[in-house]
């Protein structure tokens, strides 16, 4: 793509700019130089092979339907994380589930995870001893803070009525999704206020639960999607993307799975929002590049990417 | 008969192109008909001014012959007196010549030093009705009056000294260059040196005698009557005069003797707390205002505007602290006293009670966070408690404190009031507590909300460089940081309430506490004195001077000015005579908007 070639361009225009740099008379025909300021071999209206490479964005950088496809997958994977973890609470708030089997349960899988992850996926610098007591120290913190704070959250909001909690939380979700790291390099990606906002509406939802344990499950489970998930997901999403598709399959079956079990309406707009997102904005995305008029170039402002 | 020499030298030719003449008149000396002689001396320098000064000796003395003849002169007629004077030629004062044309005339300070040639010129005046037209004489023949330029300034002498003011502003100032303040500086200087010399060996008490004594012999050129009754008044005036400064004196000595053996004992580090009561600081004022008027009495040996001003807000103080004992003594009784007391305390006490109780419930509507509303209304609670207790321990103290809360005023009543100050405080001093407590509970919440708010936005404080950068934080300290900025802010509220009810409460003592030292110390710093003699355009209180032309010659060669000494404004005058700030004691006031971020930050403000 013209990645490459723009890469190509600026990297030979280095070259050349050093090399006029150290010599003082007029170059030989081979070497065409961008400038006005030395007599070349060329009339001053020549151009070579590298005109117009300093135009970022009007030779095509255009994205085909199956990438821009693959590229939401990972937006459906958070919207579907998030809508387990709701289900999740809602089933707690009317003790459907119990808390031991959500704590029992979830401790579990990210066990289970863990292993799976660290030894068979990711081989290159895992050391399960050294990482592993770090791990294990984060999770020991989680557990104890959570337990500790359990008796807290439980009492936090309870003056405050239902219904601000409710659109607080939904709020707070929205921010999580908006602002998380889906791979895209835009300003707007902030992976902290995104963690953090999950946390507050975790938090802000716990008061509304019977029991202390049931907080402190709240809390775990809110912990291990929002803060612990996302590391595997990235790495997967980077490296394997089949392993991607089916991943995001698997969960999309999950969280219909159990909206359909919650309420039909839930479900409804469940689907209609991930059908949207997954295959109606890229069809839009991929439709409206073809009308693209703003042309970027060596006249903008420049942008600093921190590496 | 006038008449005044000047001796003349040889070399006066070279003052044959003298283009200026400044010639000062005193007027207290005009109207003196002694024969005078004229003595002075000048130096002369190529390009700078020279300045001759001549002083004004008498040289046949005032005897009895003179004064009957000056007697007859003017039993006969006012109007024969007048012509009979006023064919006179008479000369007074400096003269100064210069080789050109100078703006105002004034000779410059250096030149005054250097008195060591005799004299060189006369300079005669006559005086007819209004002007004063004179004439530069030279070997008895007058110089051209084209050639020489005069001004002739017409002063009172007696008023320009007794200006404190003038005294103080122009004497210091030693810039001779801007226009009038100069020359006034000038006069004053010249005419001090004068009476320096004469009155330094008098004692300190007897210099104001001294002053009058000169300008009383200006007084027998009129009517006999008018002229014993005038020596009358100043007699009069001088010694009671005096009687108030040794007395003064004597009270300021005394203190200075009590407070020595009195409070000699008594550690620096008691001294400085007792201060810091109302009562105390009014205590430690008195006692600086009466060490000054001890040094200035003793420096200027009259009394000063500033002297005055003080011994008159002392003296008011002490008339309204005895009207005010007589008016407690004859309606209030000190055991009904106590017991009101005792009530209004108790009365507030339990105020403050109902207050935590209403916050602990709903108050006003607003839900706050039941377990940390039931912790801090039970502290507080448990806190009046121990007040309560507090108070029937503090019984005694406060009987004594009211016993001499009446009598205190014999010192004046801005006693009273500081000791009224004095009370008010240590009545709500709980309040302060509970002040104190919610604002150190709310200052650590706001601090660490704005700290963890930063942590939300994923920034944190550069103490390095004094500013918010952006940080990556690990996943741990995101969790544990959300959780803990969602505990605080949920807890804000609570406390926010506590912490506003406090400081209102705080807010509202602080105010009256203010008001009552804000009477106190415009009683200290009252300047009835200064007031009651502008009100009277005293000349002690005029402080600036007025010229008038009199007369002016067609050639604008000659002529004749009257400096008068006009009043200041109030304003102008108070200010000039308020007593100088002690630097140690000054306490920097703080801004509006500093208290204002100080209350939202929740740091707890002081009295100021």
């Amino acid at each position: 793509m013209d990645f490459e070639t723009s890469i190509l361009c600026t990297s030979s225009q280095n070259r050349l700019f050093s090399r006029s740099l150290i010599d003082s008379q007029p170059e030989d025909l081979d070497m065409w130089k961008k400038i006005l300021y030395k007599k070349q071999a060329f009339p001053d209206n020549y151009v070579d092979q590298s005109f117009l490479c300093d135009l970022n964005n009007v030779n095509g950088e255009s994205y085909s339907i199956q990438q821009s496809f693959f590229c939401t997958t990972a937006v459906t994977q958070e919207i579907c994380c998030t809508c387990i973890f709701v289900v999740i609470f809602a089933n707690l708030v009317s003790e459907t589930l119990s808390p031991s089997f959500v704590i029992s349960s979830s401790g579990l899988l990210v066990v289970i995870f863990y292993l799976f992850f660290s030894t068979f996926l990711d081989k290159t610098c895992y050391n399960l001893l050294s990482k592993g007591f770090e791990d294990l120290k984060s999770v020991v913190i989680f557990m104890s803070f959570a337990l500790g704070f359990s008796s807290i959250m439980k009492t936090l909001t309870e003056t405050i009525s239902t219904d601000t909690v409710y659109a607080m939380s939904t709020f707070m979700f929205l921010v999580h999704l908006v602002f998380h790291d889906y791979g895209a390099h835009a300003v707007i990606v902030s992976e902290t206020i995104s963690i953090n906002a999950a946390v507050f509406a975790t938090v802000c939802l716990g008061s509304r639960l019977p029991n202390e344990i049931y907080t402190f499950a709240l809390l775990l489970i809110g912990a291990e999607v929002f803060v612990l998930s996302p590391v595997p997901r990235r790495y997967i999403q980077e490296n394997c993307p089949f392993g991607q598709v089916v991943l995001t399959v698997l969960l999309t079956c999950i969280t219909m799975l159990l909206m359909g079990s919650f309420e039909t309406p839930y479900l409804l707009c469940t689907t209609i929002v991930l059908v949207c997102v997954n295959f109606l904005c890229p069809l839009y995305f991929v439709y409206c590049q073809a009308h693209k008029r703003h042309i970027s170039g060596p006249w903008d402002e420049a942008v600093v990417w921190s590496s | 008969m006038v008449q005044l020499e000047l001796n003349l030298k040889e070399d006066v030719f070279r003052f044959a192109s003298v283009k200026h003449i400044d010639v000062f008149v005193s007027s207290n000396i005009v109207r003196e008909q002694e024969p005078r002689l004229a003595f002075g001396n000048y130096s002369y320098s190529d390009h700078a001014n020279t300045v001759l000064k001549i002083n004004l000796k008498t040289s046949l003395g005032f005897n009895n012959e003179m004064l009957e003849k000056l007697k007859l002169n003017t039993r006969k007629s006012e109007k024969f007196a007048e012509a009979v004077f006023y064919q006179n030629y008479e000369l007074v004062g400096v003269i100064n010549f210069s080789p050109e044309k100078l703006n105002g005339g004034l000779p410059l300070p250096d030149a005054l030093k250097k008195l060591s040639s005799p004299i060189v010129s006369i300079v005669t005046g006559e005086r007819s009705k209004n002007p004063m037209i004179y004439k530069v004489w030279y070997r008895n023949q007058p110089v051209q009056e084209s050639v020489v330029n005069t001004v002739l300034i017409i002063y009172d002498l007696q008023k320009l000294e007794l200006s404190e003011l003038i005294r103080k502003q122009f004497v210091n100032d030693t810039t001779y260059e801007e226009g009038h303040r100069g020359f006034v500086a000038f006069l004053l200087m010249k005419n001090n040196n004068v009476i320096n010399e004469k009155s330094k060996k008098m004692p300190i008490a007897k210099r104001r005698t001294s002053t009058t004594a000169i300008s009383s012999s200006s007084t027998l050129l009129r009517s006999e009557w008018r002229t014993v009754a005038e020596f009358l008044f100043v007699c009069i005036k001088s010694s009671v005069a005096n009687v108030l400064l040794s007395l003064v004196m004597w009270i300021s000595n005394s203190h200075q003797f009590c407070y020595k053996i009195l409070f000699n004992n008594i550690p620096e580090g008691t001294k400085e707390t007792l201060r810091k009561t109302a009562t105390g600081h009014q205590f430690y004022i008195r006692r600086n205002q009466l060490l000054y008027l001890q040094d200035s009495l003793h420096k200027d040996g009259s009394v000063s505007l500033r002297s005055g001003n003080i011994i008159s807000s002392i003296v008011l103080d002490l008339c309204l602290g005895f009207m005010l004992i007589c008016f407690l003594l004859k309606t209030v009784k000190v055991d009904k006293l106590l017991d009101d007391a005792l009530e209004v305390i108790t009365v507030l006490v339990n105020t403050l009670q109902e207050l935590i109780f209403w916050l602990m419930g709903v108050p006003a509507g607003l839900k706050l966070n039941r377990p940390l509303n039931d912790a801090l209304g039970r502290f507080f609670m448990y806190h009046i408690y121990l007040w309560k207790t507090y108070i029937s321990v503090l019984k005694p103290v406060f009987t004594f404190i009211l016993e001499s809360f009446i009598f205190i005023g014999i010192c004046g009543v801005t006693f009273h009031l500081s000791l009224l100050s004095d009370l008010l405080s240590v009545a709500t001093i709980h309040i302060y507590c509970f002040y104190g407590y919610a604002t150190r509970l709310y200052g650590l919440q706001f601090s660490g909300l704005s700290a963890l708010w930063r942590l939300f936005r994923g920034k944190k404080w550069n103490p390095l460089r004094n500013r918010v950068d952006s940080h990556e934080y690990s996943h741990r300290e995101l969790f544990i940081g959300t959780m803990l900025f969602t505990v605080l802010l949920f807890l804000l509220p609570t406390t926010l309430v506590y912490y506003c009810v406090f400081s209102v409460l705080r807010i509202i003592v602080l105010i009256a506490e203010s008001l009552i030292k804000w009477m106190v110390k415009a009683l200290n710093l009252m300047p009835l004195y200064v007031v009651i003699l502008r009100i009277f355009k005293s000349d002690r209180v005029a402080g600036e001077v007025f010229f008038t032309i009199c007369h002016h010659s067609s050639n604008k060669r000659n002529m004749t000015l009257k400096m008068q000494l006009v009043q200041v404004p109030y304003g102008h005058l108070i200010k000039q005579t308020l007593p100088v700030e002690d630097e140690n004691n000054k306490r920097l006031i703080p801004s509006w908007t500093t208290l204002l971020v100080d209350i939202i930050t929740g740091k707890i403000i002081y009295p100021l």
